[in-house]
C-alpha cells in the first residue's frame, strides 16, 4: 500500500481516541515547517498543574465551602469562595486533548487545524531555511476556547461558585528553534505570547452572592521545549511548556489577581506524511 | 495540493536489451519508479538486479528498494539455499522479445525529490549474462508545468 492514504486512516484513528477537554498552550511539532503537501496528524493530551497562586487561594476557599452547609458563609469567606472558583475556571489546572492536522502549503508555509473538546484553533507557521538538520519558524494562531475543565479539581468550591458561559479567543505568536535526526528523532524549543480576551458568566447564588458577568484579558508569555521519536510516519512526542500569567478579573465589585505560573506537560502521537 | 507527481523519461536501449520507464510517481520524499527490460536480441539473456540509485542534481545519491515482501522472500530462500536445506532455483533466461518488470522505492528524507528538474537512475546495477549493462541512465523530467525548487 502506498503512503498516500495513510493520512486519512490516522486522522480517522486519531478522532476515536479523541477525548476530554482542550488546554490551548501547547506547540507538540517539530521546528520543521511542512513541505507542500506534506500532513502532519497529531493527538495531543496535556495536563496543565495547578500555579502557586490558585494553590494558595483554593485553602481558604476549600475551608469556607465545608462551613458552607452548616452556617451563614462572612463576607472574606465568600470574597475566597468566587476568586477560586474564578481562577480555577479561568487559569486552572486540569487535563485536556486535542487533535491537530497540519498540512504544507508551500513556499515553506504550513497551516494547521486544532480541534478540541471546547478548543477550535488555527494556525498560520513561515519556516526559515537554517539547513538541511537545523530549522526554525515563526508562526501565529487564532483560537475560541470554551476554557472548560476536564478533571474536577475543586469540586466543593466549583460546585458552589460556578463559572460558565466562557467565550475566551486566544491569539498566540511563537518562534521554534529545533533539529531533525534522521527519520527518527526531532527536538525542538521555542518561545511563546499569548493575549487572551474573554468574558464569563458567574454564579455565587448558593452562598448568597448573586451573578455576575466578567470581561478580562489575560497574558501568557513563555517558553517550551520539545522531542519526539519514532520512524518514518509515527512518532511519540512530549514537550514542557512553561508560561507566566498575569491579568485580574473584577467580578461582584472586587478585583482577583490571576497571575500565576502555568506549567503543562504534554505528549501525545504525532504522524507525519 | 498535489502530493505527487508523474515524471516521464525516453527509453534507452544497449544491445540486447531495451529499458522503457513504465511509471514514475514522485513523492516528497519517495520516488516510486517502475521500468521494463526487454530483450531485444534473438538470443536468451541472464538478466540479475544490484542494486539501483538515483541521482538528484546536485549529486546526492539514493539507494533504490524492491518491495519489501520480495526482498524478505529473496532473502529467506537465499538463506535456505545456502544453508542446503532447499535446491538452488535455476533461473531461466529472458526470452527473445520477452521483457521483465523491475519496480523500485527511492526514499530520502529531509529532501522534496518533487521538485528538480531531472532524476537520474543509473542502471549500471543491471547484469546482462553475468557483465554489467552498458546502458546509459534513465533520466525522469517532471511533467511541464510542474513548480521546480525544494522550496516550493
Amino acid at each position: 500500500m502506498r503512503t498516500q492514504r495513510l493520512p486519512l486512516i490516522a486522522a480517522f484513528a486519531l478522532a476515536c481516541l479523541h477525548v476530554g477537554c482542550a488546554v490551548n498552550v501547547s506547540e507538540v511539532r517539530s521546528a520543521r515547517v511542512l513541505r507542500g503537501g506534506e500532513i502532519q496528524v497529531s493527538e495531543v493530551n496535556n495536563i496543565v498543574l495547578p500555579s502557586r497562586a490558585i494553590e494558595n487561594s483554593i485553602h481558604p476557599a476549600k475551608s469556607a465551602a465545608s462551613a458552607a452547609g452548616s452556617r451563614e458563609l462572612t463576607e472574606e469567606e465568600r470574597r475566597a469562595l468566587v476568586g477560586a472558583a474564578t481562577s480555577v475556571a479561568l487559569t486552572g489546572p486540569g487535563y485536556g486533548a486535542h487533535s491537530d492536522i497540519a498540512v504544507g502549503l508551500g513556499y515553506r508555509y504550513d497551516a494547521q487545524l486544532r480541534v478540541g473538546n471546547g478548543i477550535y484553533g488555527l494556525s498560520l507557521r513561515r519556516g526559515f531555511d537554517l539547513g538541511r538538520r537545523y530549522h526554525a519558524a515563526l508562526g501565529l494562531r487564532g483560537a475560541y476556547n470554551s476554557g472548560s475543565i476536564f478533571v474536577e479539581y475543586v469540586g466543593e468550591v466549583t460546585d458552589l461558585v460556578r463559572v460558565s458561559k466562557i467565550h475566551r479567543f486566544d491569539g498566540q505568536l511563537f518562534a521554534q528553534l529545533g533539529a531533525e535526526f534522521g527519520e527518527w528523532g526531532k527536538l525542538w524549543l521555542g518561545a511563546k505570547g499569548m493575549v487572551s480576551p474573554l468574558s464569563a458568566r458567574i454564579d455565587a447564588r448558593s452562598v448568597g452572592v448573586g451573578t455576575d458577568e466578567l470581561n478580562t484579558t489575560l497574558w501568557h508569555y513563555g517558553g517550551f521545549v520539545g522531542g519526539a521519536i519514532g520512524y518514518r510516519w509515527l512518532y511519540l512526542v512530549g514537550e514542557v511548556t512553561v508560561l507566566g500569567a498575569s491579568g485580574s478579573v473584577k467580578a461582584f465589585g472586587d478585583r482577583y489577581d490571576m497571575s500565576g505560573v502555568v506549567i503543562a506537560p504534554s505528549w501525545g502521537l504525532m504522524g507525519v506524511f | 495540493m498535489k502530493r505527487t507527481w508523474t515524471f516521464q523519461a525516453q527509453p534507452v536501449a544497449a544491445e540486447p536489451v531495451r529499458v522503457v520507464l513504465k511509471q514514475a510517481d514522485i513523492t516528497q520524499k519517495t520516488a516510486f519508479v517502475s521500468f521494463t527490460v526487454e530483450n531485444t536480441s534473438q538470443r536468451a539473456v541472464q538478466i540479475e538486479l544490484g542494486t539501483f540509485s538515483l541521482t538528484l542534481p546536485d549529486g546526492t545519491r539514493v539507494s533504490g528498494k524492491t518491495a519489501l515482501f520480495d526482498r524478505g522472500y529473496e532473502g529467506a530462500r537465499g538463506l535456505l539455499e545456502q544453508v542446503g536445506w532447499i535446491d538452488k532455483q535455476a533461473k531461466p533466461g529472458l526470452l527473445p522479445g520477452k521483457s521483465l518488470e523491475v519496480a523500485l522505492a527511492f526514499r530520502q528524507y529531509g529532501r522534496d525529490l518533487r521538485r528538480h528538474p531531472t532524476l537520474t537512475v543509473a542502471l549500471d546495477a543491471l547484469s546482462i549474462d553475468g557483465h554489467a549493462a552498458k546502458l546509459p541512465p534513465l533520466v525522469l523530467t517532471p511533467p511541464p508545468g510542474a513548480p521546480l525548487g525544494e522550496d516550493i
